[in-house]
């Protein structure tokens, strides 16, 4: 390498190296533009009254406050909100996911009278915005006596139109020697849809229930109007009662936003690359 | 009349098969024996559901007393004597564009950092989805406390720059687009995503063949990356104004209840205050309905007008 080569090379490294801190300082900007109010949360609900009343705000606390946390446990039945979340959770995906991949499969493999007919009502009903089905589903709900009951969260929100329509691409997606070899060998229906077009899928199978996860976590509404006894809670109405009852509580309030947040992200960062992907599924079938 | 005569004598023994067989053959059985859980779900919880909420529309009635058949008369109520509906209407439209335009831009810039080869990039990218994961219960709970017009940060923050406290969410001129300004935060992860699979589904040779031909990188923006990136942008588009159209009552519901005044009244928030504060059943299904059609007509309208300038290339 002659000299001015040698200069060339170093000056275009150091450029480059200068471009990567300048890129990483801008990433970690943005980051802090995304995560800046959920670590504000959590400073906040370990402060002491007198340093969430302070203007300006006060960055971290002096000393860090647990009894906020625990007064909040002791008042709310934030465990008992926890645990009714997670139960109707785990049912509704797990049933969301069964009946989804089994219409997919009916879809996307087999041969039967009326299955366009049906397959183009499920396409339609992606376009129904929620609010129409909310007034008679609380009328059916009431007929049913299932007003106060989580049987109301868990049956209205098994089926999933739009994870049936994810699956049955995916299906179809699969390449069709496998199953026409084990049809060959004697196997029936169920057994391909068991031992081969199931364990195939695992990475839709996770998207559907991500997006499944996030729907029943998330709900608000629904719940709201549906569960009146403060033990019958989930997670989000808790967290409405407590905006309620202690509005300007903050530290309470936040502590009651942190106890949300961690098994969200406990979720999250254990199935971060499915949410991801369930996003890349989502926009090339959309 | 050679082919015709052709054709009769193949077609009956091409279907002889087909004629021997019972109709409920082994595969028809087991589609329907597959699809039957899922059917009775939608059949119930769909299809009667639209049925059941059309029925309700017309009638007058608050659960506990019999109902009153009205015909169209909720449907006449509501979009010609109802002022809270013509303001939630606007409302509506308000924050949509406030969230839809500026979330799109936002997060098609964002997609754009991200898409570099920079070590780390996918912790970054992931830091950036959090919000969407979180629910918005718990985050509209943050964001009251962020624009706490004695203690917040926002006001300490603008502060630095020499503006004065406001009271975001306590002003009518403020509190709507107080809102909007949270649900654009919470959504850029979702149009990050979503813009970075388009780029990322945009051929490399293309961007080198424009840098030969000395293109600076707003033409190569301009020429390569928008054009190509028109059928995301689309779907983007759509998908973000069908959930802002019928979205925004958890927000409204935790942050403001619809004040001050009607001024963040949205339709939802309005449809679901008929119904469960003021037990008008009939009139907030119809609503439901006004709201479905309005959906709708933008969503055809958007087909109608914009699909057109996609290009499909190199989608």
């Amino acid at each position: 390498m002659t000299s001015a080569e040698h200069r060339l090379w170093r000056r275009r490294r150091s450029r480059s190296v200068g471009r990567k801190a300048a890129g990483y300082a801008a990433l970690t900007a943005l980051a802090l533009f995304a995560l800046g109010p959920f670590l504000w949360t959590v400073s906040t609900s370990l402060k002491n009254i007198d340093e969430i009343f302070v203007f300006p705000p006060q960055l971290l606390p002096s000393t860090l406050k647990w009894s906020n946390y625990t007064r909040l446990w002791h008042e709310f039945p934030m465990a008992r909100w926890i645990f009714n979340s997670a139960y109707i959770v785990v049912l509704a995906v797990l049933g969301k996911l069964f009946l989804a991949s089994t219409a997919a499969y009916a879809f996307a493999r087999l041969r039967w009278p009326g299955r366009d007919y049906v397959f183009y009502a499920y396409l339609t009903a992606l376009m129904i915005p929620w609010e129409v089905t909310l007034i008679p589903g609380f009328v059916l709900m009431r007929q049913f006596g299932w007003i106060d009951s989580h049987l109301a969260l868990i049956v209205p929100s098994l089926g999933d139109v739009f994870g049936t329509f994810l699956l049955r691409q995916f299906f179809l997606s699969l390449p069709r020697e496998l199953e026409e070899a084990a049809r060959i060998d004697g196997a029936g229906y169920l057994a391909v849809f068991c031992r081969i077009i199931l364990p195939l899928s695992k990475s839709a199978l996770a998207v559907v229930a991500v997006l499944g996860f996030m729907s029943v976590w998330n709900a608000f509404l629904w719940p709201l109007i549906m569960i009146d006894s403060t033990n019958k809670f989930t997670l989000p109405v808790g967290l409405q009662l407590l905006n309620s009852q202690h509005g300007t509580d903050w530290s309470v309030l936040m502590a009651g936003d942190v106890i949300a947040l961690i098994p969200v992200l406990i979720v999250y960062l254990a199935a971060q690359k499915h949410f991801v992907q369930g996003i890349t599924m989502t926009a090339r079938t959309g | 009349m050679a082919t015709a005569a052709t054709e009769g004598v193949i077609a009956p023994s091409a279907t002889r098969p087909a004629r021997a067989r019972p109709w409920l053959t082994r595969e028809r059985m087991a589609g329907f024996l597959f699809v039957t859980p899922s059917l009775i779900q939608f059949l119930i919880f769909t299809v009667y559901l639209m049925v059941s909420s059309l029925v309700i529309s017309t009638w007058s009635w608050d659960l506990l007393t019999p109902h009153r058949q009205r015909g169209f008369y909720n449907y006449t109520t509501l979009l010609l004597h109802d002022p809270i509906f013509r303001t939630a209407f606007k409302n509506t439209l308000e924050l949509t564009l406030l969230t839809v335009a500026p979330g799109m831009i936002l997060g098609l810039l964002l997609a754009m950092v991200v898409n570099t080869r920079l070590r780390g990039i996918s912790i970054f990218r992931a830091a950036y989805f959090l919000p969407v994961v979180v629910p918005t219960v718990a985050t509209a709970i943050i964001f009251r406390w962020l624009y706490n017009p004695d203690f917040g940060v926002l006001n300490w923050f603008l502060g630095l720059f020499g503006l004065q406290h406001h009271d975001w969410l306590g002003s009518p001129s403020t509190a709507l687009a107080s809102i909007a300004a949270m649900s654009v935060w919470q959504s850029l992860g979702w149009n990050m995503t979503y813009f970075l699979v388009g780029l990322q589904s945009i051929p490399e040779q293309l961007y080198e063949a424009a840098r030969i031909d000395g293109a600076g990188a707003w033409m190569r923006f301009r020429s390569i990356t928008w054009p190509l990136l028109t059928p995301m942008t689309f779907f983007v588009l759509v998908t973000s104004m069908i959930g802002s159209l019928q979205g925004g009552f958890d927000s409204v519901y935790l942050m403001t209840q619809g004040g001050p005044g009607y001024s963040t009244y949205t339709n939802s928030f309005y449809l679901y205050s008929q119904a469960f504060r003021y037990f008008h059943y009939g009139y907030a299904a119809a609503y439901a309905w006004v709201l479905f059609v309005v959906i709708g007509i933008v969503t055809f309208l958007q087909f109608r007008f914009l699909s057109k300038r996609i290009n499909y290339d190199f989608g």
